[in-house]
């Protein structure tokens, strides 16, 4: 494909009306080789000759090495730079050499984990075997008993393997090496949670006999090493430095006018690309958006044109799925609209250009993405289209973020005490914990154990934790999710299970008269049943959704950290947040017009977590309110967009976070921010923003201060999840209150005056300061 | 009171003791409660009405105990002959015309063109008295239990601190005849420590025994025991006749509320146990014992197990011959 050819097709499209804001061009590289420390045993080698492999990428070599030395490493390298024989490699010169050695392999999702089977038993050396949920019962003997890796996942190895590690004795006893592949993937809950799984695995396995050493893969972060050995719990070495060849990309990052949607934009993108025959994906957040972009498409191109485009989603089945693969890398197919569903493992051959309608979520997965194009040494283009929210519009401003050294933290937190009661309970019921084993967790785990005690879980004798619990208490823990779970059925006969959520979306999401959309289906939630955990909903057909307003407040447990920044207090703590639903609103579909509201009545929910706060300084206070700006306005807004910014140091989503701006809190004493970990006990992204304030405040000005609207907008200050209808918001405060944070003077401008000339004068001004704080 | 608020009040107790003890946290922790009596040495066996026993260099207590118990049923050998199902090929439609037609028994069917070769295959199984591959094979547990004399049985219940085979087991009761009479030997840890000799000395027992006659012991009793081996990487005790009385009750025909020992000792054998303690207890109990050492706690434990196997004893002929009734009338007619 012609790079230049395709994009001027595009430029010179009617609809074009300079949407390409930004161009970067990356010119690729040439592969570097470098030659093993220990030559290969010839087994191993002979397998790569005969796959057209002589040589090793400089990052595969200095894995290798590092792993032959005995270290524990992370490699972070890009999407397809022969990442797998990183650990191949080792694992398997260990095991040839070694013929009753063992390795474990953990995946993230079971399609990855059915690929890499086929990545290692191409090289027919030792078995493996997949273990998992789809295991067939009668199979998992000879498995355990013959497979000399097995490949998993880390529920599977929580739910099914550790808990009968004494069935897995062989297997641990020999176990020689332990492989965590895409471990920025292991964050927040789910992380925390598998830092544990991981510890218990440790500990087993040295019960066993065995200490296994640790071979991890990353996607760029800020913090692969640190994130390594907090899962680990051991100190691990960073390979980075790709030495696999790269084309040459070009990375567009396109702005949606005004008064156009960006499905719009994505489907007449894809209309062109179709017709110069360029191999495009196009990713898109949600299921439903994916088949949004693919109607359009076919409503816009004839039909022989439109075959060659597909949609690829999770709800597909096995087979239509498998059948997009194959059709996409034969090429009888030119583009696919997908979902990360196709993100992850999945070959669909050489592809030319990526198309990324809003931003994923995280850096990491956006290179991901992109990575699925351009494979080997083709060129290929990467467009990124901005959807409304503040992050997607810093990027427009910033695309620099994306090619700068990364910002984006993997955060866990192997001390939150919700997470580690129910794991100590899980490795007690594997075996008596001893004192010896409590090095391996946070120091908190000897006040679990006490409260454990109490609560008739675990006894304690002989300096040992015995697990007395009459359950199973891997069944309790589920590692993805946290509280208990709602079910979603359809009202009727059968009452047909449509889904299931948590209780705190459940209250937000299915209370009843909530409008629901479920695969394409629109819902109303007939009744609430908080006692049986259940949701009726029947199907309807209406014009509006609803939206929740809740009642908060916050009280400071403890306070962990305090400092002063420009006199102003910032401090990170324990907190109680009280939720509860009072009550929804109607939105129409299309104009967001408020059709009307009902009063609900649901049970308070009480949510104990980390969360940091801010307190601006009596004089700030003062200036803006003789400014006559509205304070609260300006606190709530400066919530909304710092809550907004966090993902860019923080990987987390929105919805992790949760906030309470007020003007008075009694603790405090003071005009108070809060913002909080949506999750028991919280799992880091709060701490990370006490401890990067100053940069979120920075990031959260600069978005608030140069998006273009007037009073503010879903680019800057307004929240899709907003318990209070995104009101009050006073955007002329916001901007005043970050200055002050910040510590910067401000002059007052109104709204009025603020013209053009002066908004360039803003963004000169933070380009400075940003300079500066480098 | 929220987690939070329990860790804080227990780091505020953790703070409020002397500074010695906040020197070595883990240490002060790891010891157990002062106000329970704390006995680092292990109990006498006599105070447990038991005695010392030794085994791989290790000591348990072993509590022997003789029964006024007869063996609670005698099975024919021949019974096994009569089932000519046991052979590949035939099912229960051709052994009916195989008996219509004067076939008695499997060895009548040794020159039989089609079934011989497997026919005089069965008679060795059955000569060599390999239960397992015959019980494969569909024959019964009455069946094969008449191939063993009583001698190489036994009854068998175990206490354990755990549904998972990653806890400590305890107690192992066994009970077998001798002479005319049982007897009922108790295999007791006093302290995890002596799981390791109790187990060894299990091992020295099963290796006379051929059939184990348990209560849910094919999944349970069994299956703990081998992983307990596997903990201690002691060899594994062979493989053996397991008779497990529970899948003989869930197809009996009756209409108990379900099948639980207490139940049909209850209904079947009009026994009722007073003071019984209720399983879920039992860990704890022992864990208490073990930092006791106080006989009181675990005298009522003992009992429940000696109970249990007796039960065992006694439910066997009930549940087994009930069920096997068609069969038995078969082989006398």
């Amino acid at each position: 494909m012609d790079i230049e050819k395709t994009l001027l097709a595009i430029q010179s499209h009617k609809k074009y009306t300079g949407q390409i804001v930004y161009r970067r061009h990356l010119p690729g590289q040439e592969a570097t080789f470098t030659v093993p420390e220990q030559p290969l045993p010839t087994a191993i080698s002979d397998c790569l000759t005969h796959g057209g492999i002589t040589r090793l990428y400089t990052h595969q070599a200095a894995a290798l090495d590092a792993a032959c030395r005995g270290e524990n490493i992370v490699v972070v390298t890009p999407t397809a730079s022969g990442k797998t024989l990183c650990y191949n490699l080792p694992v398997l010169t260990k095991l040839v050499t070694d013929k009753r050695a063992r390795a474990l392999y953990l995946f993230p999702t079971k399609a990855l984990t059915q690929d890499q089977l086929a990545t290692v038993n191409n090289f027919g050396l030792v078995p493996a075997a997949v273990y998992d949920g789809d295991t067939p019962d009668s199979a998992k003997a000879a498995i355990r008993e013959q497979a000399r890796i097995i490949l998993t996942n880390p529920d599977m190895l929580h739910l099914g393997i550790l808990p009968n590690h004494l069935k897995w004795h062989e297997f641990f006893s020999q176990l020689q090496f332990v492989v965590i592949d895409e471990i920025h993937t292991y964050r927040g809950v789910f992380g925390t949670q598998v830092a544990h799984v991981i510890r218990r695995l440790r500990r087993l396995a040295q019960e066993h006999g065995a200490d296994p050493q640790f071979i991890l893969t990353s996607a760029t972060i800020a913090n692969p090493k640190q994130h390594a050995e907090c899962l680990t719990g051991l100190p691990v070495t960073l390979i980075t430095g790709s030495g696999a060849p790269e084309g040459p990309r070009d990375f567009i990052f396109w702005r949606v006018p005004q008064h156009t949607t960006y499905l719009s934009e994505v489907a007449w993108l894809l209309e062109v690309l179709l017709q110069e025959q360029a191999r495009t994906i196009a990713f898109a957040r949600a299921r439903q958006v994916v088949e949004r972009i693919l109607h359009r498409v076919q409503l816009q191109v004839e039909a022989p044109l439109a075959q060659r485009l597909m949609a690829y989603r999770g709800g597909y089945l096995a087979a239509e799925r498998r059948n997009i693969e194959h059709a996409l890398f034969s090429g009888k197919l030119w583009g696919v609209v997908a979902t990360n569903a196709l993100e992850l493992g999945i070959d669909v051959g050489d592809m030319d250009v990526c198309l990324i309608a809003g931003y994923p979520g995280t850096i990491a997965s956006t290179w991901q993405q992109a990575g699925r194009v351009g494979r080997r040494e083709r060129p290929s283009l990467v467009i990124f289209i901005a959807v409304a929210n503040p992050l997607d519009q810093y990027f427009l401003r910033h695309p620099e973020v994306f090619f700068d050294k990364p910002t984006e933290s993997a955060l866990i937190d192997t001390a939150n005490p919700y997470l580690l009661l129910g794991q100590a309970c899980c490795a007690a019921q594997e075996l008596p914990l001893s004192t010896r084993d409590l090095s391996l967790w946070d120091p908190v785990l000897l006040d679990l154990l006490v409260i454990l005690e109490e609560d008739g879980e675990i006894v304690q004798g002989d300096g040992r934790w015995f697990y007395v619990g009459q359950d199973y208490p891997a069944q309790k823990v589920n590692l993805r999710t946290t509280g208990s779970t709602f079910l979603l059925r359809e009202q009727g006969a059968s009452n047909r299970l449509i889904g299931t959520m948590d209780r705190h979306t459940a209250f937000s999401e299915a209370h009843p008269g909530a409008v629901y959309l479920h695969q394409g289906e629109t819902y109303r939630v007939k009744e609430l049943d908080v006692a049986q955990q259940t949701a009726y909903l029947s199907k309807v057909d209406v014009d509006y959704y609803t939206m929740v307003g809740r009642q908060k407040n916050t009280e400071i447990l403890t306070t962990l950290a305090e400092k002063e920044l420009h006199g102003h207090l910032f401090a990170i703590g324990q907190l109680k947040v009280r939720t509860k639903v009072t009550g929804y609103i109607k939105k129409h579909e299309i104009t967001g017009q408020v059709l009307g509201g009902e009063n609900l009545f649901l049970p308070e929910e009480v949510l104990e977590t980390m969360g940091m706060w801010f307190s601006p300084s009596p004089e700030l206070v003062a200036r803006v309110q003789q400014a006559e700006l509205d304070l609260m306005g300006g606190l709530h807004a400066v919530e909304h967009a710092a809550i907004a910014m966090l993902p860019l140091f923080a990987m987390c989503d929105r919805n992790d976070v949760g906030g309470l701006s007020t003007t008075l809190h009694t603790q405090t004493g003071r005009p108070t921010v809060f913002i909080h970990d949506a999750y028991q006990g919280g799992v880091g992204f709060a701490e990370k923003g006490f401890e990067q304030a100053e940069e979120l405040l920075a990031a959260t000005l600069e978005a608030v201060a140069t998006c273009p609207c007037d009073n503010g907008c879903p680019n800057c200050i307004h929240s899709p999840k907003c318990s209070n209808f995104n009101r009050p918001l006073d955007k002329e405060a916001a901007i005043m209150l970050l200055y002050g944070l910040l510590g910067q003077e401000h002059e007052q401008q109104t709204r009025k005056n603020l013209s053009p000339l002066r908004r360039q004068n803003i963004v000169r001004h933070l380009r400075q300061l940003k300079g500066v704080e480098a | 009171m929220s987690l939070f608020e329990r860790l804080a009040q227990i780091k505020t107790q953790r703070e409020g003791q002397p500074v010695t003890g906040m020197s070595v946290p883990l240490a002060k922790a790891a010891s157990p409660p002062a106000t329970e009596s704390v006995c680092s040495s292990i109990l006498p066996a006599a105070m447990l009405d038991g005695q010392e026993a030794l085994a791989a260099g290790g000591s348990f207590c072993l509590r022997q105990r003789e029964l006024k118990l007869s063996w609670p049923v005698s099975l024919p050998s021949t019974l096994i002959y009569t089932n000519l199902e046991l052979i590949w090929g035939i099912g229960p439609v051709t052994a009916a015309q195989l008996k219509a037609n004067g076939v008695r028994t499997i060895a009548d069917l040794t020159s039989h063109r089609r079934f011989g070769p497997d026919a005089r295959r069965v008679l060795d199984l059955i000569a060599g008295r390999q239960a397992i591959e015959l019980s494969r094979r569909g024959a019964t547990d009455a069946e094969l239990m008449g191939l063993f004399s009583p001698e190489e049985a036994v009854f068998l219940d175990i206490e354990t601190t755990g549904l998972w085979a990653s806890q400590p087991l305890f107690l192992v009761g066994i009970m077998k005849r001798q002479g005319q009479d049982m007897v009922l030997e108790q295999l007791l840890a006093r302290h995890y420590r002596e799981e390791r000799a109790l187990l060894a000395y299990l091992a020295q027992v099963l290796k006379r025994v051929r059939v184990m006659v348990t209560f849910n012991g094919k999944r349970f009793d069994w299956p703990y025991i081998k992983e307990r081996f596997i903990y201690y990487h002691l060899p594994l005790p062979k493989e053996m006749l397991q008779v497990d009385l529970y899948f003989h009750a869930k197809r009996l025909p009756h209409n108990l509320p379900n099948c639980k020992l207490v139940t049909l000792e209850e209904n079947l054998l009009g026994h009722e146990r007073e003071g019984d303690v209720p399983g879920y207890l039992v860990p704890t109990i022992y864990h208490r014992f073990v930092q006791t050492q106080d006989p009181c706690l675990l005298a009522p434990v003992l009992e429940h197990n000696v109970q249990d196997v007796i039960t065992l004893a006694q439910l066997l002929p009930l549940v087994m011959l009930a069920q096997e009734g068609t069969t038995y009338a078969g082989a006398g007619g």
